[in-house]
């Protein structure tokens, strides 16, 4: 299949994912350049999402490796099937049988891949989502490197495995840490930030249905305002539209004070935050300007 | 595309890429590669692709993306341009003889205000016409001037420092991409002594990210490893339990990360008058998320820092009353005894000291003597140094300190974050 910049922009808006020119191209060379892309930003602003989507366009299976403190290769790469091999030892010991060579003990049937593997191994190209890489260490960021570059993997027992398709490679990560520049030079490098108010207005508009245009101008330009405050953290694009889904289902019409105020801690989590928007900004102001023509 | 037409892509962006690196961006080889891979793939009459194409491959870090920008803008718009950056040393001549001005001076001189130009051009002139005036005197005047130029970049705000190419075209556009440094970065690179009152919410913000990254590099729990360390049987046993009792993995223990126990000792005296607002919020920050933090401020005295340091709105005046305590002279070594004699509980071998002091102490000798016994009773002593690091080697007391502790320069919020995580992570 030939991807154009153009196809994948459609491809993309025809999932659902509303992202701007820059994100298509960002997208575009990781598929072209078959390098993974590495996507960083503050937590709901889609970078898990942009997989998942990506899997959908190329009707292909998304494979997940969700990375934790304490990630290790067995976890992530492959593991050997202890039990079974117990089993098969155990067996030939009783049927009188050699107890079987070593070789076969560690053959393809006794492997368990993980989800490294399983997208190395994988007849069709898959997408891999490694999602929130930077709760792991460092000495796991290392490991990724031949998975990363050459796309293969050494396993002692048996060899080194080429991938058969170059999997698609999504890296995500929370920017808790700062990535080593190992990792960072393989990848295409991705920051998604917050939306701008149009932006946020058409993704609403796509993910709450029933939705009507005018509250979804307003609410976008509510949490554009609630972003522009120091805050300990801000809303995301997933908590707004949780905010949009409630405001729906309390059969809002336009924002009001106090709709605001009952619903504000759907997109405030901490309490400092709470505060800070009460004393700075508050539900009146908020609304009043949340009302006003245009989209500033 | 013909040969010739990919040759001279090539150098373009190889030239391009020196500029990035001048600026202080990291671009290796395999992202030049890659640059050039993506470039091949996109429309060259659009320069928004191409800015996209070469932004995804050759920046890879958030901080990096304004400083690619500016450095894309000026490089593609005035590729055959000669700046007039590179015009300004030849102005600065003794008898007809150009100083010999490094770089770093000659990017001073091309900040200075029309006036200022003058009056050192002035001054060269009335210089070279003088009585009894020979070419021999070049060497003092080159001095005299230079010495002027230091004082201006002194007085001036900071730029990004830059790394230059050799090439003068280049070298040009450097300086004045430097220049007009976005808005961060250059509040990263500036002297904390020049903020002013209207720059104190931003540093506050990036003061308040530093500190809680720092924290994150703590906020972990125990956890196994693969690597060699203590052997948790515990857990090795457990996981055998599935293999029927037979242990094919040993599990091993890591030490926990902990934060470390801090105790920050704050310079209030009158030398660090210009810091003292950063001093403030460094202390807030620090205090907040390192909660177990003793904090002791000290000039010709040393006082405890109450409760109302760690709150920022009576700070400002918790500091008022220990400046009148203490003093506005500063005596290190007098200090740290204090230190030592009255508040020994607070000390102990797990503790991290910090001092924020620009160590222009009087009794010099005292204070080095005071620093070393305090060295043998805490973990470790990180001494953070307004003072640029050029200028330590002037200062006795200065070099007396840094024999027993880690000193760090720390007059702008890059070398804070930087000696804080060499420091503490």
């Amino acid at each position: 299949m030939q991807i154009t910049l153009p196809w994948l922009k459609e491809a993309l808006k025809g999932a659902g994912y509303i992202c701007g020119d820059d994100i298509v191209m960002a997208v575009y060379l990781a598929l072209q350049l078959e390098k993974p892309l590495l996507v960083t930003g503050a937590p709901g602003v889609g970078k898990t999402e942009l997989a998942k989507v990506l899997s959908a366009i190329f009707q292909t299976e998304l494979i997940r490796l969700q990375c934790y403190e304490g990630l290790d290769e067995n976890k992530a790469l492959y593991e050997w099937n202890y039990q079974k091999q117990l089993l098969a030892i155990q067996l030939a010991k009783e049927h009188g049988l050699a107890g079987g060579k070593e070789q076969d003990l560690f053959s393809e049937d006794y492997l368990l891949p993980r989800p490294l593997l399983k997208a190395l191994l994988a007849p069709k190209k898959p997408v891999l989502l490694i999602d929130e890489v930077d709760k792991t260490d460092e000495e796991f960021e290392a490991f990724l490197f031949e998975v990363l570059s050459d796309f293969q993997v050494s396993i002692p027992e048996l060899g080194t495995l080429q991938a058969k398709q170059v999997p698609i490679v999504v890296l995500t990560s929370n920017g808790e840490r700062e990535l080593s520049d190992g990792l960072k030079r393989r990848c295409i490098f991705l920051y998604m930030d917050y939306p701008e108010v149009e932006k946020e207005v058409a993704i609403i508009r796509a993910k709450v249905s029933g939705i009507e245009a005018r509250l979804a101008l307003e609410i976008a330009k509510a949490v554009n305002r609630i972003r522009s405050l120091e805050l300990e953290k801000k809303p995301s694009i997933a908590e707004t539209l949780d905010w949009a889904k409630a405001l729906l289902l309390l059969g809002a019409g336009g924002l009001t004070p106090e709709l605001v105020d009952k619903t504000c801690n759907l997109l405030l989590k901490e309490k400092a935050d709470l505060d800070t928007f009460l004393t700075q900004l508050g539900p009146e102001e908020l609304c009043s300007l949340a009302r006003e023509r245009g989209l500033a | 595309m013909e040969q010739g037409q990919q040759e001279g892509l090539l150098e373009n962006l190889l030239r391009f890429v020196l500029v990035l690196r001048g600026l202080g961006l990291k671009v290796s080889a395999a992202e030049v590669a890659d640059a050039l891979e993506a470039l091949l793939l996109v429309n060259f009459a659009d320069r928004s692709e191409v800015y996209q194409a070469l932004r995804y491959t050759l920046v890879k870090e958030q901080r990096g993306e304004k400083l690619f920008k500016q450095a894309f803008e000026d490089y593609f718009a005035a590729l055959g341009e000669v700046s007039e950056q590179g015009k300004g040393s030849a102005e600065l001549s003794f008898q007809d003889q150009p100083l010999n001005l490094t770089r770093e001076e000659q990017a001073v001189y091309s900040r200075l205000t029309r006036e200022q130009r003058q009056g050192l051009q002035e001054f060269l002139a009335r210089s070279s016409e003088g009585k009894n005036v020979s070419p021999r005197f070049l060497p003092v005047i080159e001095g005299l001037v230079k010495g002027q130029l230091d004082y201006y970049r002194r007085h001036m705000g900071e730029v990004l420092p830059v790394e230059f190419t050799g090439d003068e075209k280049l070298d040009s556009m450097l300086l004045n991409i430097s220049q007009q440094l976005p808005e961060y970065e250059e509040l990263l690179s500036r002297d904390m002594g020049l903020f002013s009152q209207d720059d104190l919410t931003r540093v506050k913000r990036v003061i308040n990210k530093l500190t809680r990254k720092l924290s994150h590099g703590f906020n972990r729990r125990k956890r196994q490893s693969n690597r060699a360390g203590m052997l948790d049987l515990r857990n090795s046993i457990r996981h055998s339990i599935q293999h029927g009792g037979t242990i094919f993995k040993i599990k091993y223990r890591q030490k926990r990360q902990r934060k470390p126990d801090l105790m920050l000792l704050c310079d209030i005296s009158g030398s660090m008058e210009r810091y003292s607002s950063f001093v403030l919020q460094f202390c807030y920050c620090l205090n907040r998320v390192f909660q177990k933090m003793d904090t002791f401020v000290f000039a010709e005295k040393l006082a405890l820092g109450g409760p109302g340091l760690k709150n920022s709105e009576t700070m400002e005046k918790e500091l008022q009353l220990a400046k009148q305590e203490c003093g506005r002279g500063t005596n290190v070594g007098r200090s740290l005894q204090e230190l030592q004699q009255n508040f020994h509980r607070f000390l102990g071998k797990n503790k991290v000291i910090v001092v924020v002091s620009d160590a222009k102490t009087m009794e010099s000798q005292l204070a080095a003597a005071e620093l070393k016994k305090l060295a043998g009773k805490a973990k470790d002593i990180i001494w953070l140094n307004p003072l640029a690091k050029s200028e330590w080697e002037r200062y006795n007391a200065v070099k007396m300190l840094r024999k027993y502790c880690r000193m760090e320069e720390c007059s702008t919020l890059a070398q804070l974050d930087s000696a804080m995580r060499k420091a503490l992570i």
